[in-house]
């Protein structure tokens, strides 16, 4: 219980965080529908029951993921939401990704990920527009294209097959037009990027060439933001931007501008047999409280619920699928400002701001997991290294001996940090500027996040920090997130997640990466043998050995701490309406780019409906 | 007469003449100054600060060329009805305007109309009943409701509604022509909520105009005559105390239009405040100029058939 005093602040900083964001409107209405369930800290009625007891009940109402494949009919329109409308619906040239979101349901790719049938799925990649492919040698990669692929039946494609041609001129396209075009592709002004070309030696193969063995190629191809498959009629046969033509799952039968988006079963489809529903319907309802109702009405059969809201949501609806959602792969970072000047360039200075974050507290805060824990839900709290602690097999628990060295840096030792910040040459703290958004483009609940950790690192006068909070597109993102270290104090900021930890890593930790923030403009402070580690694992082909050498880069970051990592997470829990079939057995990997496989699987139970 | 209306016309004309000019200035030169241009953005959120595709774009989009020649397109496109397309998808702004301003505007004429209904009535029996329980209630009313928005006012009935009565908006939008009873479901409670907030306004604008004319003396010679309460309140009092209600009316209605994004986006209606906000964020120039302009024009026009609305509301008005 000594830790009484500071948890209780804690609290009560909670709790004033809380009506901080009831000022927004969608949050503010959260309150309310929760508030049968009321602030307390216990987590609300508690019944008379031992934690025991409820963690049995709790046990018992967990979705259990049950695979109902073989009783599935076909039929059915799903009741979905999505947030946000689109810019336009070219995912190879928008400048928005939420074009790639659209693609993800209408153009195939190249390869997809496997999902986890009712476990959490690895990141392995399966056959999907290619069928299979061979590596002759370290460098070239051959894909055989699946003969059987064709586009929609809509002029000017009208049932044409896929071919490699339509490969080709996707990826000049990609190459060319993609804002992330820079992760793979190889250009006069991105010399490390790491595919050189993309040919067809005939209308069902193609060939990539890449300037060195690149291990996550295969993965890449899968992602839903690089390269979709596009039909070269798309370059003057059809608007691109505000039509579609699909050689996918779904087609996009109907689009409405800031009001919705219907999908329906792509009867051309090489596997449409296998898919159930005969679509989804996604009207546009950004505000949460709005999309709330329409989900307790019945309007809508999941939602993303707060962590905070999904207690009560299961108390008023008991029928409610109750699902533990596995760990995320988002890592976000508190990173810092190295001007000539700055004293961050000093690692002794960003050792004392890792140690003086308290990540027990910080995770229990903003994953709710006191009330959790109050009302009997499992969960799994998790430390992130310098890589999210969702990265299964990859990451290194900061609290495990694995860590080594570095594992100090993760623990919260206010003393020692205060010494290190000493030893640096501020005996009396450091006083600076921190800036982070307070728009909401990384979700309501960062600012409080990034207030909470400043808290922390101003504990005991170790930090003293000037509140800066930047424009996000016209001073934010230029000067700070891509500034390469040109910026004054302390930044926080989201990071982008990746479905292959080397886009990670070599974005954000080597000296050339897009979004580096460990090398003052990519010259200076390069730390060398970081760069080659990250270098070195992508390049290997053996998965065992680049396990291990992710995992000993992570432990030599943990120690040079150029960043400091967010605190971690704890499982969250998702909702859904019992009448869809399947829902959460197959597990992506990543939502976006999983839909071919998690969306053709679930189905409608006419038999649990009740809306 | 017709000359006021001519000279009111060129003044018109030439108000939306520099109002395009300031828009154009302030989006094309000030905002790049200080802020970036939409390419600036697209480059420094997806583009990994790539100068060569920044470049492409720029070019692509126009935002390279002469600034004096760039005005004089637009302007001579706006003044042809073309109000250029957009940024991102290429789709004619004028396209999404003809699909969006109707909803839009029948929002905020629904929300005036009801707001209208709702306090006049109020005004007047406030007046009547000055400095008595009646007209103090409906003044604490009337500051009440003047001073709780009406989004939140909006988020309380979906949260409320549904916990208690689990109702939800409805979520399909229909278009007036294509199903008239799908289309005022769905529109008229954010209709209402708009037209709340300016109602508690008017309840006490019409109360003060109501208490100025009751004291006058025509007032009380109509009295004198033997004319009842209601025929004096209704026939002399009151259309003479809505003048400066007309006024008030009639300059809200374009800010009605034009501020119904968060009401859009709480029943999501595809009206032209989240075109606006959209094209804001992304700063999707020609969509806001395009936007802009257009309001401008209604608040302009709005403000000429306020004038003109004198001569029929009170004959005593010549020009």
């Amino acid at each position: 219980m000594e830790r009484d005093n500071y948890w209780n602040r804690r609290i009560s900083r909670r709790r004033a965080l809380a009506g901080l964001t009831a000022g927004t409107a969608g949050v503010a209405a959260l309150g309310l529908v929760g508030c049968g369930g009321g602030d307390d800290d216990d987590g609300g009625d508690s019944g008379g029951k031992t934690i025991e007891q409820k963690q049995e009940e709790v046990k018992s109402i967990l979705w259990q993921r049950t695979d109902t494949t073989a009783q599935a009919v076909p039929g059915g329109i799903y009741a979905g939401y999505t947030t946000a409308d689109v810019t336009n619906l070219d995912p190879l040239a928008s400048p928005s990704f939420t074009a790639n979101v659209v693609g993800s349901y209408v153009y195939p790719r190249l390869t997809k990920y496997k999902t986890g049938l009712r476990v959490p799925a690895k990141g392995e990649v399966e056959p999907y527009l290619a069928e299979k492919w061979e590596q002759p040698e370290p460098t070239k990669l051959i894909l055989k294209l699946r003969p059987n692929a064709v586009w929609e039946d809509k002029a000017p494609l009208n049932k044409r097959p896929i071919d490699a041609d339509d490969v080709v001129f996707s990826w000049k396209k990609f190459a060319a037009l993609s804002t992330s075009r820079k992760d793979l592709v190889m250009l006069p002004d991105n010399p490390t990027g790491p595919v050189i070309s993309c040919e067809a030696t005939d209308k069902n193969t193609v060939v990539f060439t890449t300037q060195f063995p690149y291990a996550p190629l295969l993965s890449a191809l899968a992602y839903s933001r690089y390269l979709q498959i596009m039909p070269r009629e798309s370059d003057g046969g059809y608007d691109p931007k505000n039509e579609t033509r699909s050689g996918g799952p779904f087609t996009l039968a109907n689009y409405q501008r800031s009001v919705k988006f219907e999908y329906r079963k792509n009867p051309n489809y090489w596997a449409a047999k296998d898919i159930f529903l005969d679509g989804y319907d996604y009207p546009i309802i950004p505000e949460y409280a709005a999309g709330l109702a329409q989900f307790r009405a019945k309007k809508v059969w999941q939602f993303a619920a707060t962590q905070d809201d999904v207690i009560q949501q299961k108390k008023d609806f008991p029928d409610l699928l109750l699902d533990q959602n596995a760990m995320n792969r988002t890592d976000w970072m508190t990173y810092f400002g190295l001007q000539p000047d700055s004293p961050f360039r000093d690692p002794r200075v960003r050792q004392a701001a890792a140690m003086m974050i308290d990540r027990d507290t910080w995770i229990d805060t903003f994953g709710n997991t006191s009330k959790y824990k109050a009302e009997g839900y499992p969960f799994e709290v998790r430390y992130h290294s310098h890589i999210s602690s969702g990265w299964e097999g990859l990451w290194v628990d900061p609290k495990s001996s694995e860590m080594g060295e570095a594992s100090k840096y993760f623990a919260q030792n206010v003393a020692e940090a205060k010494k290190l910040l000493s030893a640096a040459g501020f005996p009396n703290g450091l006083e600076t500027e921190i800036r982070w958004i307070t728009t909401g483009q990384y979700g309501t609940t960062f600012p409080n996040q990034a207030e909470v950790l400043k808290g922390m690192m101003e504990e005991g006068g170790a930090f003293k920090f000037k509140v800066v909070n930047p424009d996000y597109a016209t001073d934010y993102l230029t000067n700070v997130y891509f500034g390469k270290g040109n910026f004054k104090g302390v930044a926080i900021g989201a990071t982008t997640q990746f479905p292959e930890v080397d886009q990670f890593l070599f974005a954000y930790f080597h000296s050339q990466g897009s979004r580096q923030k460990v090398a003052f403009q990519g010259k200076e402070l390069v730390d060398t043998k970081s760069d080659q580690m990250i270098e070195a694992q992508r390049k290997e082909l053996d998965a065992n050995k680049r396990a291990q050498m992710i995992k000993d880069w992570q432990k030599y970051a943990g120690v040079q701490m150029p960043m400091v990592p967010y605190p971690g997470q704890a499982n969250t829990f998702s909702l859904a309406w019992p009448w869809i079939g399947n829902w959460a057995v197959n597990r992506a990997w990543d939502t976006e780019s999983d839909r071919q496989s998690v969306e053709t699987r679930l189905w409608f139970d006419k038999s649990k409906f009740t809306g | 007469m017709a000359r006021y209306v001519t000279q009111r016309l060129l003044l018109a004309a030439l108000t939306i003449w520099l109002v395009s000019i300031i828009v154009f200035t302030l989006l094309r030169v000030v905002v790049p100054i200080f802020y970036g241009d939409a390419v600036d953005v697209i480059a420094a959120e997806y583009s990994h600060s790539d100068p060569a595709r920044a470049e492409a774009l720029r070019e692509e989009y126009g935002l390279s060329g002469n600034l004096v020649v760039s005005y004089l397109e637009w302007a001579g496109n706006m003044a042809r009805g073309n109000l250029g397309e957009s940024l991102f998808n290429g789709r004619p702004i004028t396209k999404e305007m003809h699909d969006r301003l109707p909803v839009s505007v029948e929002l905020g004429v629904i929300g005036l109309l009801s707001g209208l209904l709702f306090s006049v009535p109020l005004g007047v029996a406030a007046a009547v009943a000055q400095d008595r329980w009646p007209d103090y209630f409906l003044r604490t009313f009337a500051i009440l409701l003047n001073s709780l928005p009406g989004f939140w006012l909006a988020i309380l009935i979906i949260t409320f509604g549904n916990k208690w009565f689990n109702w939800a908006p409805p979520l399909n939008f229909a278009y007036l022509t294509e199903d008239p009873v799908a289309h005022l479901k769905i529109m008229l409670l954010p209709a209402l909520l708009i037209g709340l907030t300016p109602s508690a306004g008017l309840v006490r604008l019409v109360r003060t105009q109501m208490l100025e004319v009751l004291r006058q003396d025509y007032i009380r010679t109509a009295h004198a005559k033997g004319l009842s309460d209601r025929t004096v309140i209704i026939r002399h009092a009151l259309r003479n105390s809505l003048i400066p209600v007309v006024t008030v009316v009639g300059l809200t209605l374009p800010t009605l239009i034009a501020g119904t994004a968060i009401f859009e986006s709480i029943f999501t209606l595809p009206g032209m405040g989240r075109y606006l906000v959209s094209s804001v964020s992304s700063l999707d120039y020609p969509v806001i100029m395009g936007t802009v302009f257009v309001f401008s024009v209604i608040i302009v026009l709005a403000n000429l058939a306020v004038d003109l609305s004198y001569t029929v509301l009170d004959p005593r008005i010549r020009y």
